[in-house]
């Protein structure tokens, strides 16, 4: 398969967005006038000419990342067009009595098409804890380093990946240590080098470096806090480190680093 | 509840600020009668400005306060130029659209009112739903980041989004839009947290100007409102199943705070609205709107500077094809320049051949 034919499934997702967006297609098509008919047929093929094909996708690979060429989609509306259709055809059964299974017929097909996010991010969508939307822990570590250092300065810290995220969304005075692509290298996303490999494992996978050696990892990267997981039971192996614990939040722990 | 509070009213202002731009520009550009919300060519009309300012001033790596304040200063003198020109004018009024012609015929006035406020009560019940949406990937976390930097360090893309460190040298390929410096303006006068302006104000504004575009896309192709107001409705529907990673509807129900969500929900569409517009000749000289609206989308979203150019591309062979001219061809070029210097400027700088050292 082609790769762009690739994404063009993928960003269907399925067959059913595709053939339902075909069918509004050829609504659109048989509705239009002689003239209008053409020039969608020519913008059509245009489109794939110009646009979405494998030639121009290896071509524009070479000078921008081609994960993005997907956007390349976004020109057509394809969500404004379906609703166009649906409507569309609504309006055209011009009795009402057919209008009320239309609508019903039209739900049931929505309804029934993949729309498993809704069970699948469940917790993006639940009841958010406070105004910020992030989990009360994000904000309590947020607020115990803030209290540590004066306004206008920045600390380095060593964070999980999913804290590490959330807490540079609250709090510009946190400097991660590891950086993202050595989380994307643990799982396999990235192929450049490891920057900061075991102070990653460490935090990440609970794989640790002797006393030491940590010691000197700290010191070579300035980092003046770690915080991490409480199941990882880190306290005493830190503290042989000279770290200090100075809170726990349940499910994270936070040291300063002597 | 202050700092949401503080970020509806910052949606409300900017909205009431993108209407009187707008209106000034539908005046000027002689367009009063274009069915079409002001607010939407504000938008695009304000981030023209903003770019003229922030981009000199993101170059010199300028302190942030400065350009808070001279965005500041703009708006203000603006606001004032622009009640003086539609008091002299007489023009348009901002806050009166041009009426659909058929907007009633053969439907019952009760009917009409029963869709709108159906409709209406959808989209606030929508917009609540998507505000409140939970979600941190690594590229909200980066531009939240930026605005947070911007805030914390007062400094403009000096700093990494992600990590926090200082870079080594400035990445244009975000530096060049200024959509997060614009949103950390009001949090630096206001006090408000980027991350509750991000999710509530950002994404609420996104989604009211997407689904004002789909209301005008309405109008255009059924000419009446409650087929527009259906169209919606449908659309809201639509979006809500529609959930690829990929889809635009991905980054109209979660990722609106991104500029990414505007360029596939705000920007694109937008351009799309008006090139329809034009093959549809629904108004003279439209092609000058359209370049207004190029000019100020990469300002909105650094994506648009190739994805606009290729909608324009695609859509004036296609125009110039209905219309047996080659006129569109040369105008949908004119248009696309703006979006092709920022794209030259983008490549050079991934090329390393212009570095902005920090």
């Amino acid at each position: 398969m082609t790769e762009t034919l690739e994404i063009l499934i993928k960003y269907f997702q399925g067959p059913q967005w595709l053939i339902l967006f075909g069918l509004v297609y050829v609504y659109t098509i048989v509705k239009a006038k002689k003239g209008e008919r053409i020039s969608l047929i020519i913008g059509t093929l245009l489109f794939f000419l110009c646009i979405y094909n494998d030639f121009i996708y290896g071509a524009m690979s070479k000078v921008v990342e081609s994960e993005v060429y997907y956007r390349f989609i976004w020109i057509i509306p394809v969500t404004v067009w379906i609703a166009y259709g649906l409507v569309g055809l609504f309006l055209d059964l011009k009795k009402i009595w057919l209008r009320v299974p239309f609508v019903v017929f039209a739900l049931i097909c929505l309804v029934s098409m993949d729309h498993t996010w809704l069970e699948r991010d469940r917790g993006t969508w639940s009841r958010p804890e406070n105004e910020y939307l992030m989990p009360g822990e994000v904000l309590a570590i947020s607020e115990v380093l803030q209290n540590e250092h004066p306004w206008g300065e920045k600390i380095r810290c060593v964070l999980p990946l999913g804290m590490t995220m959330q807490l540079r969304c609250v709090d510009a005075s946190v400097e991660c240590v590891i950086p993202r692509r050595d989380y994307l290298k643990m799982s396999g996303q990235s192929k450049k080098p490891y920057k900061q490999k075991e102070l990653a494992f460490m935090i990440e996978k609970n794989k640790r470096p002797d006393k030491e050696k940590l010691k000197q990892l700290l010191k070579e990267s300035e980092t003046d806090y770690i915080v991490a997981y409480t199941d990882y039971d880190m306290e005493d192996y830190l503290k042989s480190a000279d770290c200090e614990l100075i809170e726990t939040t349940g499910a994270f722990e936070v040291y300063r680093v002597r | 509840m202050y700092e949401i509070t503080a970020t509806i009213l910052t949606v409300v202002l900017c909205i009431l600020y993108f209407r009187l731009t707008g209106t000034v520009v539908l005046n000027i550009l002689g367009q009063k009668k274009l069915y079409i919300h002001s607010e939407l060519v504000g938008f695009f009309a304000t981030f023209c400005i903003f770019q003229f300012i922030y981009v000199p001033m993101v170059m010199l790596r300028a302190n942030f306060h400065f350009l808070a304040y001279g965005w500041l200063m703009v708006i203000i003198i603006t606001v004032l130029v622009y009640g003086v020109y539609l008091v002299s004018v007489g023009g348009r009024h901002p806050f009166i659209m041009p009426e659909v012609k058929i907007s009633l015929e053969g439907t019952s006035r009760r009917l009409y009112h029963f869709i709108k406020w159906i409709v209406l009560l959808g989209v606030a019940g929508f917009l609540v739903f998507i505000v409140l949406q939970q979600y941190v990937g690594w590229d909200t976390a980066f531009y939240l980041g930026n605005m947070n930097e911007a805030l914390y360090t007062d400094t403009m893309y000096i700093y990494n989004g992600n990590n926090g460190t200082m870079m080594k040298q400035m990445d244009l390929r975000y530096a060049l839009s200024g959509f997060s410096m614009f949103f950390s303006i009001p949090c630096y006068f206001l006090g408000i947290s980027p991350i509750v302006m991000c999710y509530f104000g950002i994404r609420g504004l996104g989604v009211i100007l997407a689904l004002m575009i789909v209301y005008d896309f309405g109008v255009l192709i059924f000419d009446a409102e409650i087929p527009a107001y259906l169209m919606v409705g449908a659309y809201l529907t639509v979006n809500m199943m529609f959930f690829s990673t990929m889809s635009s509807s991905l980054f109209f129900m979660r990722r609106m705070n991104e500029a990414k969500g505007y360029c596939a929900n705000v920007v694109l569409p937008m351009v799309a609205l008006l090139l329809f517009m034009i093959y549809k000749n629904k108004g003279k000289g439209l092609f000058r709107l359209l370049f207004l609206v190029c000019l100020g989308s990469v300002g909105a979203s650094m994506s648009s500077m190739m994805l606009v150019p290729a909608l324009l591309g695609l859509s004036s062979v296609v125009i110039a094809q209905s219309q047996r001219k080659l006129r569109p061809i040369v105008y949908g070029i004119i248009c696309a320049l703006p979006n092709l210097a920022y794209a030259a400027v983008y490549l050079l700088n991934a090329k390393d051949y212009l570095v902005i050292e920090i």
